[in-house]
Order: C-alpha cells, then structure tokens, then sequence
C-alpha cells in the first residue's frame, strides 16, 4: 500500500537555460507560463528555453513556485516576495522583462512593465538615456530643435537620478 | 561598459549599444501604455531610433496633469488647447487602442471633440462607409467605439455631442467595448437614451462606471421618467455586464429608475457600487440601499454597496 502513494509521484519537467543549465521543476508550477503549457500539452517535459539565460531562468522559477501556491492566507507574502523581487538594477528588470514576455506569463509581465514605468517616470531624458543604455545619435541643434517643437513635453523639473 | 554577467559576453556587448530599443515594440509598448502623454514624448529626444516611438505608440493619455501642465504654462487660451490636442492627433500614426482625454480642466463648449473623433476614425481605418465632416453623433461615438475596448470620457462630454434622433440600437454593434466610463446628466434625456443605446449596442460591455453629473438648476424631469418606466425601455438581457459604479449619486428617481433596469437586465451582474453625493446624510443612503436591494434582480448574486459620501468606496 505504501508503494501506491510513492509511485503517485508529480510529473516533473525539464527547463533547459541559455547557458545550458538545467532545471527540474514541477509540471503544475511550469504551466503557469503559456509557453511552456503549450509543450506541456503536446507532450514534452523537456523544454528548452534559449532566450533565457540561466540568471533570469532563477528566479523566474522562484517566482513561479511562489506563486503556484498562492491561496487565501499567504496573499501578504507574496505581495512581499513580488517586491523583493522586483527590487533589482534597470538591467536585471529588462533581461527578466524579455524572459517573462518569452515564456508568456501575464502577471509577471505586468508587474514587471509597471515596475519599469514607475520608474522611470518624471526622470530627465539624460537619465532614461543612460538607465536604457541608449546612444543619442542626435546633433546638439537637431536635439534642440526636438525639444523645442515638444516644448510642452519638457518643461518643468525632472529627476536625474539613475535609480 | 556595464557587464551584466561574465558568461554574457557576447550577448550583452549587442545590448549595451542600445538596451531598450533592442525590447520588442510590445514589450516597450506595454512598459508605456498607462504613461501620461508627456512622458511618452520625452522619449522622442533619446535618440533618432526613438524618435516616432510616441507617434506609433497605441495608446495615448492625455490627462489632466499633462493638460493642467499645458494650461499653466502657456496661460489657457481655448484655442491652444484644441490646437494642441490637434497637433498631437494630427503627427500620430497608426491604430489608437486606447485615448483617454480628461477634460476635467477645460470649461468651454467650443472643444474640437468631433473633429478628434474624426481624427481618431481615420486612424482606426475601419471605415469606407463613415461620412467625413459631419458632426460627431452618438453613432459616430459609437463607431468609434466599435474599435475600442475602453472608453473614458470625462467631464459631460456627452452634452458637447451633437444632437440627433437616437435610435434604440444603433447601426453598428461594438464587439470589442468592455469598460465605459462616462459623465451622465439623468435630467437630459439626450444623455440618457444615449447612455442605454450605447449599453443596448454594446453586448460585450463588462464594466459601466458613471460619475452623476448634476445641474445647478430644477427641471423637469418627466421626459427621462417617461422613457425610462417604458415596458420596451430595454428588451434584452446585458449578457456581460459584470460591474457597475455610480459615483456623485444623489437619489433622483431618474438615477433610481435607471439602476433598477440595470439590476433587472443584467444576468452576470456581481458588484454594484454606489458613491453617494455630499447632499446624502447616512439615513438617506441606507434608505436607498434598502430600495435597491426590494429590486428584481437578474443575477443570483449582487454584491450591492451603498457608500455616503467620502472617498472609501
């Protein structure tokens, strides 16, 4: 009798990162990504993911086994695993952005796009440039010409912090 | 250089040239999409790649704090404000999913509202049937609508709309419209019959938020009362409409009349919110609520809350 709970194991799946690594996870706490659902259900349990790189991939899964057991009681501590989790550097947010919308799971992708807006919100032009490594391939006249037929866009204070 | 990871190497030198513009565009559009206005087009200064983002973007807020900012700094002209909601709609290209316009800061009646509706047919390009230059109409308002999940108006735009015969459905259905939230004077007829057209045409219609807008002045009311107490007011089920808010509410039997049809036709019905008004004491607001829970209701559960006056709701 023993033998029949033991053998009543969970179905598990494979995720192989970028990197190469591999994940043992869960067929219940993987599904929760869409991507993987769809594998799931044409019959694979060994998933790779080369869009995802083995940092990423870590605390994806975290986040999908946390949230795999939500239930009424424990809804305070996962409000405070999600804000631990999103308190991170601009460039750890953009790989997980990119690993979310990949692997197609909504709620992280929303919780992830808000926490990017709020943000960068009210921060200078000089800050968003540095924060998304972007090269201003304008000349000074023609950066001064855009702002001004934007003026209203421009006007008042900004936040230069790159936090 | 700002290495990420070592074993990343060869990735990250691709991305460091220019991280965010390497997102794909659904990904930087779902980062934007509830930004104000003037956030979404500072970015055009980032850089050359950055440029049109703004103008591609699919959804646009113009809220009151960009309009306020506007306002402030250029001395409020009407002009520049229509000239200005002009400007934006007229560089913008492609579809507009989503165009909240708060109107709450401007007073005048001469606001080019048909014209950005127009404008925003014209993105939409669904069309080849829509007759250009005339006046907005709640069907035109309503065709917009055929394109739109969401639609906002604030303050009484729907008094800014052009008069017109309403008909009980109109021409076109909207399948995509899922939340309304509008500003309804329950005096005006106008406004009435064209807020339930407007519910009647909609069957996707998940949510209705209405913020009660009240006139200074007495009149009668018996042309709503009339239309409303009609046994062929409404005639179908509102399959989808799961939620609906009153805020401002201030008891008039035209309110009361009107939520008692929402009750009785609405079969998916789970939560009605009413905000009363600052003219509510507490007898009066659990006497509404009292009245509104006797109503007929299509939907088994109606979570049913009757709130007075205050910002909890």
């Amino acid at each position: 009798m023993a033998s029949t709970t033991e053998t009543k194991q969970k179905k598990m799946l494979i995720l192989k990162s970028a990197d190469n690594d591999e994940f043992e996870i869960e067929e219940s706490v993987g599904v929760q990504s869409e991507t993987i659902k769809n594998l799931v259900e044409d019959g694979f349990t060994f998933v790779p993911l080369p869009n995802v790189y083995t940092k990423a991939l870590i605390k994806i899964i975290d986040y999908l086994k946390k949230h795999a057991n939500k239930t009424d009681s424990n809804d305070e501590e996962i409000k405070t695993f999600d804000k631990d989790f999103v308190n991170t550097t601009f460039d750890d947010l953009f790989e997980l952005v990119s690993a979310a919308n990949y692997l197609h799971i909504s709620c992280l992708m929303n919780m992830l796009c808000q926490t990017i807006a709020d943000r960068i919100k009210d921060k200078s032009p000089e800050a968003v440039r540095k924060i998304f490594h972007i090269n201003c391939d304008y000349t000074p006249e023609e950066e001064a010409k855009i702002r001004k037929a934007n003026a209203q866009a421009f006007e008042g204070q900004f936040d230069e912090s790159l936090d | 250089m700002n290495m990420i990871d070592h074993d990343k190497e060869v990735i990250t030198e691709e991305r460091e040239i220019d991280n965010i513009s390497n997102l794909p565009t659904e990904i930087l559009n779902e980062i934007f999409k509830d930004m104000s206005f003037r956030e979404l087009a500072k970015t055009c200064v980032l850089s050359k790649k950055w440029k049109y983002f703004w103008a591609m973007h699919p959804v646009l807020v113009l809220d009151g704090e960009f309009l306020e900012e506007i306002s402030r700094n250029r001395g409020f002209i009407e002009y520049d404000f229509n000239n200005t909601i002009d400007m934006i709609l007229l560089q913008h290209v492609g579809p507009i999913v989503k165009f909240v316009l708060d109107l709450s800061t401007t007073f005048g009646n001469n606001l080019n509202l048909d014209h950005w509706v127009l404008h925003m047919v014209i993105f939409l390009e669904e069309s080849a049937n829509y007759e250009q230059g005339r006046f907005i109409t709640w069907s035109s308002l309503l065709y917009i609508c055929s394109n739109l999940t969401r639609l906002v108006l604030s303050k009484s735009c729907i008094g800014l709309l052009g008069a017109e015969i309403i008909p009980k459905r109109f021409p076109s259905k909207s399948h995509h419209l899922e939340h309304v939230k509008l500003r309804v004077d329950f005096g005006d007829i106008n406004h009435i019959s064209g807020v339930l057209s407007l519910i009647r045409s909609s069957p996707t219609l998940r949510s209705l938020e209405i913020d009660v807008f009240s006139k200074m002045y007495e009149r009668s009311t018996d042309e709503v009362i009339h239309y409303l107490k009609d046994p062929n007011c409404v005639d179908q089920p509102f399959e989808k409409l799961e939620y609906v808010e009153v805020t401002m509410f201030e008891g008039t039997p035209c309110e009361i009349i009107f939520l008692k049809l929402m009750l009785a036709h609405s079969p998916s019905l789970s939560r009605m919110i009413i905000g009363s008004s600052d003219k509510l004491d507490v007898a009066k607001v659990l006497g509404f609520h009292e009245q509104l829970t006797m109503f007929l209701k299509a939907s088994p559960r109606v979570e049913l809350i009757v709130a007075p006056y205050g910002p909890t709701v």
